[in-house]
């Protein structure tokens, strides 16, 4: 496959010529750091931040959406208009979450035709990261800082030039629209973007995931619940900033006859999440609700997906407003787990 | 260790010890820097996970009535559990307001008051980060040295970092307590209460529009600012009833004005500006401002503030003939 360089001079050029055909998806500067917006001026963009405070999952997977509307007995399907787009300088963790929404969305041989033709427009170049954030741990759950899974392209940051690598036919579509700007790869390039993967790797803390299903399966009626469940404020964040979370709702909003069906995302951690219509509730409290959210990515997405549906960004430890961390949790299971 | 978190080591052991109560809300270090998360000791050999220092940010009452949902079973006997906690100024406030809400009881609750001189708002940390994350950071008086995940180091000043509820605070020591940790020392410079309000209060309507629409359209509506505040025990949130559904559940704007406002408006006369909402807000919404021009309203209007004390009655669950009844109008 192709790999080019890019004179870091030239990024916004380059930038422009991406977005010639396409809308232009980047992180820019936020009041929380940096944040994926529609960029029409690419000298807005800022690669120096580490992940974006939201996840890119917005894009393919909207908050909320229309599915259709209606009118007493008739129904208005929502035309599927997307735009091409590109998603420039996702981290490696949030292109991997991409390919595991995917296969959500493609369960069972059912296709979500809302997701997958968001999906199929959006080419992916991700940005492999020189240092890990404060809370990243990617290399503990099978990713890595330079990983290439869910991109289309991946770019390695080498100080002033880009290094760019094609990892997929629509990848390399999107790259020879910008031909005339980058040049041929040297092997010193490519060895230094080595070298920065390898030593981004390095400074990451990994920690240990409980891997073996049978043992977490156990871990149900564990103690550890119980004071998670009292922590836990039974907010939205860590689902809704989470790049693999995909839960969501289907609510109807109709006045006299006229009104439309919306999608929006969901959460294991509200109270009314899988409250029945009788008024019951399986998980009714926060300690049931808590578990539903960790073994459902450790061991509910093994069991269906056959991987674990976290990437290690770490978004829900530096978001969640009580000091609760996934990583601190995941130990705490294997070692508890262990000593019984 | 400082002193007060030796001294409330030692208190917390005492009272489990002798069964005055049954389980302590405190708060213990998180693994980031400068966040502690709320924790519940129940023997005294785990006393030493308790913290108190600048970053104990968190309002503890809010985690007080759902310890009050269940009755223990004691000694053959189905009773409520008793319940320690530790209290700043706001926290104690809101413990006041708990109470008059009949939310949870004063006679299970061992309050330990503490003074506080502000709390240290992550995110202004992180504005002084800008892009970069907080690798480390280390109290050190009234100043943090702070390293970036960019390896650069930084010494910042408290104050210039403390949380906008924190600078105008006028109530920084427990107005209830059982045991106090004693008070904080007056703030050596006055207070300026409300500057946010006159400022918004002196922008045009267009102004005052825009900037609520800059601030509100970042809401995911994640419930986070609601989950955090004290005051937000409703068992069914009216932003989720279904029937009637009072709003939408997008991330349009009718939909997050009428949830923040609709917000703002149960919090009449009962916000006591701790600033739990602003901290839990994942996306930086400036959510204080408005209950803050509520807050002065009611003061103006009823020379009150929220839950000061448990004898007082609170200025919107009373009638005075004496209140001002400027807002009603002739038929």
């Amino acid at each position: 496959m192709l790999e080019v360089t890019l004179d870091k001079s030239k990024l916004q050029e380059f930038l422009r010529l991406l977005g010639q055909n396409r809308r232009l998806f980047a992180p820019v500067k936020d009041r929380m750091g940096t944040i994926f917006s529609e960029v029409a001026d690419p000298s807005l963009i800022c690669l120096d931040g580490l992940n974006t405070n939201l996840s890119p999952k917005e894009l393919v997977f909207p908050q909320w959406e229309t599915l259709y509307t209606f009118k007493e007995d008739h129904l208005n399907e929502t035309e599927l208009k997307v735009q091409e787009t590109v998603l420039f300088g996702a981290r490696p963790c949030d292109a991997r979450a991409l390919e595991l929404l995917d296969r959500v969305f493609t369960w069972e041989g059912i296709d979500d035709p809302y997701y997958l033709s968001r999906r199929a427009k959006t080419c992916v170049v991700a940005l492999a990261c020189n240092t890990p954030g404060e809370a990243c741990f990617c290399s503990s759950v099978g990713g890595s800082p330079a990983g290439e899974v869910g991109a289309d392209v991946l770019a390695f940051d080498l100080g002033d030039r880009l290094y760019l690598r094609v990892l997929t036919e629509r990848g390399e579509a999107l790259l020879k629209e910008a031909s005339t700007i980058t040049e041929e790869t040297t092997e010193e390039d490519k060895q230094k973007a080595q070298q920065a993967a390898a030593e981004a790797e390095k400074q990451l803390h990994p920690i240990s995931i409980p891997e073996d299903l049978a043992t977490l399966r156990e871990s149900f009626d564990a103690e550890i619940w119980e004071e998670l469940g009292l922590k836990c404020l039974g907010c939205g964040t860590c689902a809704y900033v989470c790049p693999t979370c995909h839960c969501f709702d289907i609510t109807d909003e109709s006045r006299k006859g006229v009104g439309r069906r919306v999608r929006s995302w969901d959460t294991c951690a509200f109270s009314l999440f899988t409250l029945h219509g009788s008024g019951h509730n399986p998980r009714i409290t926060q300690a049931a609700r808590y578990r539903q959210r960790v073994l459902h990515k450790f061991l509910y997405c093994p069991e269906n997906f056959g991987e674990a549906f976290c990437v290690g960004c770490g978004r829900c430890i530096t978001n969640c407003p009580a000091g609760l961390d996934l990583r601190a949790v995941l130990e705490r299971l294997v070692s508890s787990v262990k000593v019984s | 260790m400082n002193q007060v978190e030796e001294t409330l080591r030692q208190e917390v052991a005492k009272l489990l010890e002798d069964g005055t109560i049954d389980v302590f809300v405190g708060h213990e270090a998180a693994s980031l820097p400068l966040r502690t998360s709320p924790c519940f000791v129940r023997c005294p050999k785990e006393v030493n996970r308790l913290v108190w220092d600048r970053t104990c940010t968190s309002n503890l009452a809010a985690y007080l009535p759902q310890l009050f949902k269940r009755p223990v079973r004691l000694k053959g006997e189905w009773i409520l559990p008793k319940v320690g906690v530790i209290a700043k100024g706001c926290d104690s406030r809101s413990i006041v307001g708990l109470i008059k809400e009949k939310q949870i009881p004063r006679d299970r609750l061992f309050i330990i008051g503490v003074g506080c001189e502000g709390m240290i708002d992550r995110h202004s940390v992180g504005r002084v980060l800008g892009v970069v994350g907080l690798a480390d950071a280390k109290i050190d008086g009234n100043s943090v040295q702070v390293i970036g995940t960019d390896g650069r180091e930084k010494r910042i000043d408290i104050a210039d970092v403390l949380a906008a509820s924190c600078r105008e605070c006028e109530h920084r020591s427990a107005v209830i307590s059982d045991l106090s940790l004693g008070d904080a020392p007056a703030p050596t410079q006055e207070v300026s209460r409300y500057a946010n309000v006159a400022e918004f209060e002196s922008k045009s309507p267009q102004e005052r529009w825009e900037y609520l629409v800059a601030e509100l359209s970042r809401c995911i509506r994640c419930y986070a600012c609601r989950q955090a505040c004290p005051n937000c025990y409703c068992e069914e949130c009216f932003a989720e009833e279904t029937a009637p559904q009072w709003l939408g559940v997008t991330t349009d704007l009718p939909d997050v004005f009428v949830f923040h406002l609709g917000r703002v408006f149960h919090q009449a006369g009962r916000c006591v500006d701790c600033g739990a909402c602003v901290a839990a807000c994942p996306q930086g919404i400036d959510l204080r401002l408005l209950n803050q021009k509520i807050n002065k309203d009611v003061e103006e209007l009823f020379e009150a503030q929220a839950s000061l004390s448990l004898e007082e009655a609170e200025a919107l669950s009373s009638f005075r003939m004496e209140d001002d009844q400027s807002f009603m109008t002739e038929p």
